[in-house]
């Protein structure tokens, strides 16, 4: 990525992400349309996740209820093996994820823990970036309200 | 709204009810809730009709079926006249200009629900069917989150279960949808 497409990209993630910097990120995908951070937390790169009501258009766990509330995405972590835990510590042997809420208390965004204890997100239908769990707060994705494991 | 069994009674009428010459129209004031349609328009035939008399028309009892297509017919052809078919050309810039709005400024979001609220896609659909051509035809360019707002718009729903999620299957689904009923060419 060049000098001026790093430059576009953070201005385009920075205007939702204010924490974003040049020190706490790396791209690591091109923008990709197909899935979101929800999926992409679960592993999933061939669906968009959204349990909407209106007219039901993201994917949504079977009996998962339809609805934007940080209980009905915990469960729908469940079904792929995840359970609540306390902390995004990284711990040998386990996969984590994050849930965050905006300020509301509804869900708006998912990320992923990596191996050496960064985290991996997917801003949207934007690019997918290894950052700093807190560098992705504090905006438009509000802040973590729930982490959940599963073993790796 | 008419009840459903005048619906049922118009269409088993046809439209050998329907006047031979397009009628004049005007728009009248609403002076009170029509007992036996949203009516906001009636005929204006060789008589002129004033509004005290409208009022009656519209507050009165329930008309006969063929007073009813006739008021339906000239209420139709008046709401052409009150919103004419806009400019193909304005429509598709002001189309691109708001569709440009909402792809930048929800690009990092998540929420099917969030990028549907946000205003420039609210005043798309707002634009009704007239939109729906370009929606197809920028689903058609770009699969993208098009699928609340002609969901909304055409009130219909060509994606199959085992593709909700799936962008481009979806995309794909609308677009077939588009070309059978000649909206998409």
């Amino acid at each position: 990525m060049g000098p001026q497409e790093r430059d576009s990209h953070l201005s385009d993630l920075s205007r939702d992400l204010p924490r974003l910097d040049d020190n706490n990120h790396t791209v690591t995908s091109p923008a990709d349309l197909t899935y979101n951070c929800i999926a992409w937390a679960a592993c999933d790169t061939t669906r968009w996740w959204w349990p909407d009501t209106t007219w039901g258009i993201g994917y949504w766990p079977r009996n998962v209820p339809r609805e934007e509330t940080l209980r009905a995405f915990e469960l729908a972590y469940q079904t792929i093996g995840y359970r609540r835990c306390q902390t995004g510590d990284l711990e040998s042997g386990f996969e984590k994820i994050a849930v965050f809420v905006d300020a509301a208390g509804a869900p708006a965004h998912a990320a992923r823990q990596l191996a050496n204890g960064t985290w991996t997100s997917k801003c949207g239908e934007n690019v997918d970036i290894e950052h700093e769990l807190d560098a992705v707060g504090g905006g438009t994705y509000g802040e973590v309200a729930l982490f959940m494991k599963r073993r790796s | 709204m008419a009840p459903t069994s005048t619906a049922s009674s118009l269409a088993e009428a046809g439209p050998s009810l329907l006047p031979s010459e397009p009628q004049q129209a005007r728009v009248i004031p609403i002076l009170g809730k029509p007992q036996w349609a949203q009516a906001t328009v009636h005929i204006e035939n060789d008589a002129s009709v004033s509004e005290s008399e409208s009022a009656v028309l519209v507050s009165g009892p329930r008309p006969s079926v063929e007073t009813f297509l006739q008021r339906a017919y000239v209420h139709v052809a008046a709401l052409l006249e009150v919103f004419p078919a806009p400019d193909t050309a304005e429509l598709r810039k002001r189309f691109d200009r708001l569709a440009k709005t909402w792809l930048k400024e929800t690009r990092n979001i998540s929420s099917v629900t969030q990028k549907a609220m946000h205003p420039a896609y609210q005043q798309i659909i707002g634009l009704g069917p007239v939109a729906a051509p370009l929606i197809l035809q920028r689903l058609h360019e770009e699969p993208n989150q098009w699928f609340w707002a002609l969901r909304s718009i055409t009130r219909v729903n060509p994606v199959p279960e085992e593709h909700i999620g799936c962008i481009r299957e979806m995309a794909d689904d609308w677009i077939q949808w588009g070309h059978k009923n000649g909206i998409l060419i």
